[in-house]
């Protein structure tokens, strides 16, 4: 029979073996499609009726993704993210998938996490309530890092937890832009990448990695770590509880000892929600990092982020060596554009805008986002460099799926995960950059806005001539600083002279000139006030500001005109008359100091003009006894001069903070001394910000001294240097401090030559992320480390530490030392390196320790090995010469190390100039009279 | 008769085939929501300057059917620009607009013209449905074109050059809208 009549005339037996493979083709994925838009509607919203639209995108979907598959290449060879593996026993695995059906607190299950064959133990659990997160194969992930000993080398991770995230985005780099520029602008951020992993030998595909916001912030970024805080509402708590309660805060980082209180965060709190105008300037003024607050806010800005609303995503850290606190970015997804600068506000940003000169710091980063790293182009570059790196991982996930790649009709749509193809990726990137470019020319042209317009008042007769009013009205975003005033008065005056006064004091010299510079730089800052947008919500937007001179001159002046230039982008402003037909400008109400704000419409802030001028003043100390009950604080602006032969007595408590430079001009026959009025002991001296910076300590001795207390900066020590640069110390003396001799926090250019901290009852020298060099050093019985340094980059010579209860030297977290000709002794241990520091060390002695040289393998935290190499380095009288870890032992070169006291290769500099023997027979009595000396 | 009839069996066996080739052809057709998802990210990036009126009539009805669509697509305005600007400056030679019932009544554009000398007189026309507006631009500055009455939610928006063809790339012509800061 012909083979078409058979097919024709086909029996029902052959006709189903005929029909079958493709009916059950069509079966199997109108099955498959139901049951994933299912799954997704029971996740989502089980009450959701599914329409045949959306079966058909489900369809669409399940077969454009299996097209897909069969042209995709492996995950590549040669990875530029990381690769893991994750191993998981089938009851840990089968507990993991069981916790996705927990709203909240999952259980941890135990893991192996495995990448270039070094295995990590480790705790995990599923992440995130959304259905992306747990619905599909690829589930968003917390890892927990449990054992400290295992993560040498790890370089994508510096902390103890890893979050792996099923990111929606359509876009997967967009938020990696975002925190890049972050990290660029000096800010604070988790550390964020790209991780690919496998499950039990299943490909998940790529994930966003992301550490935690803990502890680990700072630490990577070379800071020291303090109180952070973490705030995020729950949607039943009323809006303002997170900025009245301090408990409605998480505290996800403490120092030591501070774990239950929230002092600080009380304390800032406190002065946000009930302080006056006056007191929120003085916040800002000394506790709170404007520049960063105003990076932050500019970042946002620029890149459309309105993620940080009054109830969420809201990280605080306060940095103990500046005591000021500053954001965390966190939470950056941008990429949106409605035209307003501000997408999403809250309290802080609120009252933050009330503080003058805010709104100038925030212009000004603004500025150099939108001409710098956050042009267009730029993004665009960066967004592709990116995509470039990602994209061999990209096009090889199986799992690649996103949300919001559906109009949105509904939440249900748009939030529905699709699976990504290039296609997709393309559109979607494309329409993130047309809006990224198109909010860029919006703020560009509202930035560029600024008006700066001058009117005169009547001239009134004075004696010798005339008095007339003068007014400058500034509106726009940034302040000017002027320069020059220009006046000009009709041709028949004979005798131009003019000047002009700005709050009582001559802004001008007296002259004949037209234009004439100003005598010191004057600075005009918006003030804002706070507006109800359509909807409700509150802005602060920058006011007309009008600021009163007076112009006193021989004739009447036609006109006056002032110049200057813009704080944001340094360009030229000149002022302009006022129209005549403009409406009068109403003077605006200006709240007293000591106005307390209210978070509604109409209020504004202080104008700068309300506060006390400070101008700049010496401030002389001694000599002679000079008397100090209780603190004592120099403001920025005064610059203290301790004369020679100043013996100054603190009362219990008491203490000396310097904003300004300090100058201690002791010498050796006339030192400045330091010292307790009674038997209690005194606070202690502090010198504190950027205001100090090349201060000068001299022959200053202080005897006793607890330490000092001011404000949020954390302090531990009698004499505190901290967040300076430019410090010399010489030839001074600390003795007998109850806790620390000597603390040095966040200092460049710190110089130490002579210094001696006898009896502390903690470390005697403390240095932490400070850069500088050090030297003749005695550090003498310290209760603790004799010097105990944390990251910076130190040289310290000419050294004798001896009798120290601790360490006599302790290198950590990551400091960069170089040791030379230094005399370690009468320790627990001589020279400590851990947490990734790098020492170098050459002609020197470790002497009658329990242990020489202890080096420790890394940390979470630290995971880059430690380095020392010592070279001419005596190890003599110590009963265990080295301990190392297995694994830091490659990591220790010793060249000539000498068991016996010599003079062979550096020693001998060490015996003669640092320690003034002639020889080694006397050291042994030497150590141990320092050892053993008691101070009067 | 039986020989020149099909068996029942292959009727069923074709339209088995059928139904479940028609079935895999639907899905693996474009969904109307991918479409419009694709069609305002073309509008948005450039991609495309105007819609052919198929387009328009697709775009028109996917609005009619999901009143949430142009409340985001108006985003809390009562006009917006659907295609490609930057603050306003279009970055095509046209521009598709969205309007809210009952927007269009006594509401008028203004645009910038910033062109070149040889691009004027520029021609300006602007569809709303079935109503029409027109404007001559001689020389550079800014103008006010009424938006036609009626009440079709899409505009469209197309600039012609002197010889009368549409013109070639973005040209320098900014649409300030109603309720736009100056």
């Amino acid at each position: 029979m012909n083979p078409w009549r058979r097919v024709y005339r086909v029996r029902p037996w052959p006709a189903t073996v005929l029909a079958l493979p493709l009916v059950l083709l069509a079966a199997w994925y109108a099955w498959r499609a139901f049951a994933s838009l299912d799954s997704y509607r029971r996740a989502a919203d089980p009450d959701h009726e599914l329409r045949l639209e959306e079966y058909q995108l489900a369809l669409h979907d399940a077969l454009r993704h299996d097209l897909r598959r069969f042209g995709m290449p492996g995950p590549p060879r040669r990875p530029r993210v990381p690769h893991l593996e994750l191993h998981l026993s089938n009851a840990n695995l089968a507990a993991l998938e069981a916790g996705a059906l927990l709203p909240e607190k999952r259980p941890y299950v135990k893991a192996r996490l495995v990448r270039g064959g070094r295995r990590e133990k480790i705790k995990l659990h599923l992440r995130g309530t959304q259905p992306w997160h747990w619905l599909n194969p690829q589930k968003s992930l917390k890892l927990k890092i449990d054992d400290d000993d295992a993560v040498a080398g790890r370089a994508f991770l510096r902390g103890k937890v890893l979050n792996l995230v099923n990111d929606p985005n359509p876009v997967p780099v967009a938020d990696e832009l975002v925190f890049r520029q972050a990290r660029e602008l000096g800010l604070l951020a988790p550390a964020t990448g790209f991780a690919r992993l496998k499950l039990n030998g299943s490909d998940l595909g790529v994930f966003r990695s992301s550490g935690q916001v803990d502890e680990s912030v700072p630490r990577a970024a070379r800071r020291f770590p303090g109180s952070m805080y973490s705030g995020n509402l729950s949607g039943k708590a009323p809006a303002d509880r997170l900025w009245l309660e301090p408990e409605s805060w998480k505290k996800v980082s403490w120092q030591p000892g501070q774990e239950a209180t929230r002092a600080d965060l009380a304390r800032l709190l406190g002065a946000l929600s009930r302080g006056s105008l006056a007191e929120l300037s003085d916040l800002a003024a000394h506790e709170l990092d404007l520049g960063r607050f105003a990076a932050l806010e500019a970042l946002e800005i620029a890149f459309g982020v309105d993620e940080r609303d009054a109830r969420q995503n809201h990280k605080l850290y306060l940095d103990p060596h500046s005591g000021r606190w500053e954001p965390v970015a966190w939470s950056l997804r941008g990429f949106r554009h409605r035209p307003e600068l501000e997408l999403a506000e809250h309290p802080l940003g609120l009252r933050l805008k009330l503080v003058p000169g805010y709104l100038s710091l925030r212009a000004r980063a603004l500025h150099g986002l939108l001409t710098g790293s956050g042009r267009p182009a730029t993004v665009r570059r960066q967004a592709l460099d990116l995509l470039e790196e990602l994209w061999p991982e990209l096009t090889s996930d199986p799992h690649w799926d996103a949300t919001k790649l559906l109009p949105d009709t509904s939440a249900f749509l748009r939030r529905m995960p699709r699976f990504m193809d290039e296609e997709r990726l393309t559109l979607a990137l494309e329409a993130e950059l047309a809006t990224y470019a198109d909010r860029h020319a919006f703020l560009r042209e509202r930035f560029a806005r600024l008006e700066l317009v001058h009117a005169l008042g009547q001239p009134r007769e004075a004696p010798g001539g005339f008095e007339t009013d003068w007014e400058l009205w500034l509106d726009g975003q940034s302040g000017v600083r002027l320069s020059e005033l220009t006046a000009r008065f009709a041709p028949e005056c004979a005798e131009p002279a003019w000047q002009v006064f700005a709050r009582g004091a001559p802004l001008t010299a007296l002259g004949r000139a037209a234009e004439q510079p100003v005598l010191a730089p004057l600075v005009l800052e918006p003030v804002a006030r706070l507006v109800e947008r359509p909807g409700g919500e509150l802005r602060a937007v920058p006011a007309p500001t009008r600021y009163s001179l007076r112009v006193a001159s021989r004739c009447a002046p036609l006109s006056v005109e002032a110049c200057g230039a813009r704080l944001d982008d340094g360009s030229r402003v000149r002022s302009s008359p006022r129209s005549p037909e403009a409406p009068a400008l109403a003077a605006p109400v200006q709240p007293e100091p000591a106005h307390v704000p209210a978070l509604a419409a109409g209020e504004s802030g202080l104008h700068p003009w309300s506060l006390a001028p400070s101008a700049p003043e010496v401030v002389s100390l001694g000599p002679g006894e000079v008397p100090v009950e209780g603190q004592r604080v120099y403001a920025r602006h005064q610059a203290v001069v301790i004369e020679p032969g100043t013996t100054l007595r603190l009362g219990p408590g008491a203490s000396l903070i310097f904003l300004g430079t300090l100058e201690v001009r002791g010498s050796q026959e006339s030192p400045v001394q330091v010292v307790a009025s009674g038997g209690e002991p005194f606070g202690g001296l502090a010198l504190q910000g950027p205001g100090t910076a090349g201060s000068r300590l001299s022959h200053l001795i202080v005897l006793g001294g607890d330490r000092p207390a001011w404000r949020s900066a954390s302090y531990s020590a009698a004499l505190e240097v901290q967040d300076t640069e430019r410090i010399e110390i010489r030839d001074c003396k600390l003795r007998g401090a109850t806790r620390e001799g000597l603390h040095v926090g966040s200092v460049r250019g710190l110089t130490v030559d002579g210094l001696e901290v006898e009896d502390a009852a903690g470390d005697a020298l403390d240095l932490e992320f400070t850069q500088g060099s050090l030297q003749r050093l005695r550090l003498l019985r310290a209760g603790d480390d004799g010097l105990d340094l944390m990251g910076g980059e130190l040289s310290v010579s000419d050294a004798v530490v001896v009798g120290a209860a601790g360490n006599a030297v302790s290198a950590g977290e990551e400091v960069e030392l170089a040791l030379g000709s230094s005399l370690l002794a009468s320790a627990r241990t001589g020279l400590r390196v851990k947490n990734g520091a790098r020492v170098t060390c050459s002609g020197s002695l470790v002497f009658e320790a329990e242990t020489g040289l202890a080096v420790e393998g890394p940390t979470p935290y630290y995971p880059l090995l430690p380095r020392l190499l010592a070279d001419d380095l005596g190890l003599v009288a110590v009963k265990e010469e080295s301990h190392l870890s297995r694994r830091v032992a490659r990591r220790v070169e010793l060249s000539r190390v000498f068991r016996t006291l010599s003079d062979a290769g550096g020693l001998a500099r060490l015996r003669r100039e640092v320690l003034g023997l002639a020889d080694w027979g006397g050291l042994e009595a030497l150590v141990q009279g320092w050892r053993a000396r008691v101070t009067p | 008769m039986s020989g020149r009839w099909p068996s029942l069996s292959f009727v069923a066996l074709v339209l088995a085939w059928g139904v479940a080739i028609a079935f895999l052809a639907w899905g693996f057709s474009t969904p109307e929501l991918e479409e419009l998802w694709r069609l305002r990210h073309e509008l948005r990036t450039g991609q495309k300057a105007t819609l052919s009126e198929a387009e328009l009539a697709r775009l028109e009805h996917a609005l009619d059917a999901h009143p949430r669509l142009v409340e985001d697509y108006l985003d809390g305005a009562r006009l917006r620009v659907l295609s490609a600007a930057e603050d306003g400056w279009l970055r095509v030679p046209g521009a598709v607009l969205l309007r809210a019932r009952g927007a269009g009544q006594r509401a008028a554009l203004r645009l910038d013209v910033q062109v070149a000398p040889g691009l004027l007189p520029l021609e300006v026309e602007l569809r709303c449905g079935a109503g029409r507006a027109h404007l001559r631009c001689e020389q550079v500055g800014s103008f006010e074109l009424a938006l036609p009455a009626g009440e079709a939610a899409l505009c469209q928006l197309e600039l012609r050059g002197p010889d009368g063809r549409p013109l070639a790339g973005a040209a320098g012509v900014r649409l300030r809208l109603p309720g736009d800061e100056p």
